[in-house]
């Protein structure tokens, strides 16, 4: 990931493999209560070399999320999904 | 005098469903009689008839030909039966046409993720386009995801042919049965044929 923090509004690139060729969503996921929540976030563009399998996901980071270590959960169409650490930052 | 008809050649050995198969020979007469295939059911001979596209003759020299559609059928070996017109007799040629069922030879990726296309290479899917499915079991029960296919091509001359088909959503990760089915239900599969991959995230 690149980077693997920001503050809302700034755009990531997710590097991977296997995301498929349609796209996706892109998650920030934490806890309320014990209870886990997610934020959609907005993503950008969704690419994916069909040869190597291997792709980029851009996303943008969503408002109103306090500063805080987050779950990154990328999930596909095949009811696959992969989680990753993001660090937002204050504004 | 009539001579009875004689089979010199047919096109090809083996085939499958909705293939043109050539027969040629002489005297089969200048009228269009019937052609069937012939096969051993219950210990018995049952004969399955044949759409017949062309039946000529040259009515100089006996020179004869027919053109005949493979029908639905399960895979079989076959008497090929030439049945003329009126009181001519019939001739065979034993055992000369076999239904063959679809073969997969290779697949271009065994491995992959919803809505990749993939590309099945194989002999005998036929000119009718048929199904692709993953296969897995439920319980221990076989089940079967069917696969939406993008194309479907066979190579009259050869049997050769290539399936694309689209890798379904919502499959968990993990081996699959790669299953081709023609349009009369034969089917070949390739147990384990394809991998769902996880989604992964590079650190």
């Amino acid at each position: 990931m690149n980077p693997n923090g920001g503050k809302a509004g700034d755009q990531i690139t997710i590097h991977g493999k296997f995301f498929g060729m349609k796209k996706g969503k892109v998650y920030l996921g934490y806890l309320v209560n014990g209870k886990p929540i997610k934020k959609n976030c907005s993503v950008v563009s969704w690419t994916v070399d069909p040869a190597t399998e291997e792709g980029d996901i851009v996303f943008v980071v969503p408002p109103g999320l306090a500063p805080g270590v987050y779950d990154l959960i990328v999930t596909n169409n095949s009811a696959g999904s992969d989680t990753d650490t993001f660090t937002m930052s204050e504004n | 005098m009539v001579k009875p008809p004689e089979i010199s050649s047919i096109e090809r050995a083996d085939g499958t469903t909705w293939d043109h198969i050539t027969i040629r020979g002489k005297f089969f007469g200048t009228s269009k009689g019937r052609v069937y295939l012939e096969y051993e059911k219950g210990g018995a001979p049952y004969r399955t008839n044949c759409q017949v596209l062309s039946w000529t003759m040259d009515p100089a020299t006996g020179e004869s030909e027919i053109v005949f559609v493979v029908p639905r059928m399960v895979p079989q070996v076959c008497d090929v039966v030439v049945d003329p017109y009126s009181t001519l007799p019939e001739t065979e040629e034993e055992d000369g046409f076999t239904v063959k069922p679809p073969e997969i030879v290779s697949v271009n990726t065994n491995a992959g993720t919803a809505w990749d296309q993939i590309t099945i290479h194989g002999n005998f899917f036929g000119m009718k386009k048929g199904t692709v499915y993953l296969g897995y079991l439920v319980k221990g029960k076989p089940t079967k995801k069917n696969c939406s296919v993008a194309s479907w091509t066979v190579d009259p001359a050869t049997e050769k042919g290539d399936i694309v088909f689209v890798v379904p959503p919502g499959l968990a990760p993990g081996v699959y049965d790669l299953i081709v089915k023609n349009s009369v239900g034969s089917s070949d599969t390739e147990v384990g044929g394809f991998t769902v991959k996880p989604l992964r995230l590079f650190q």
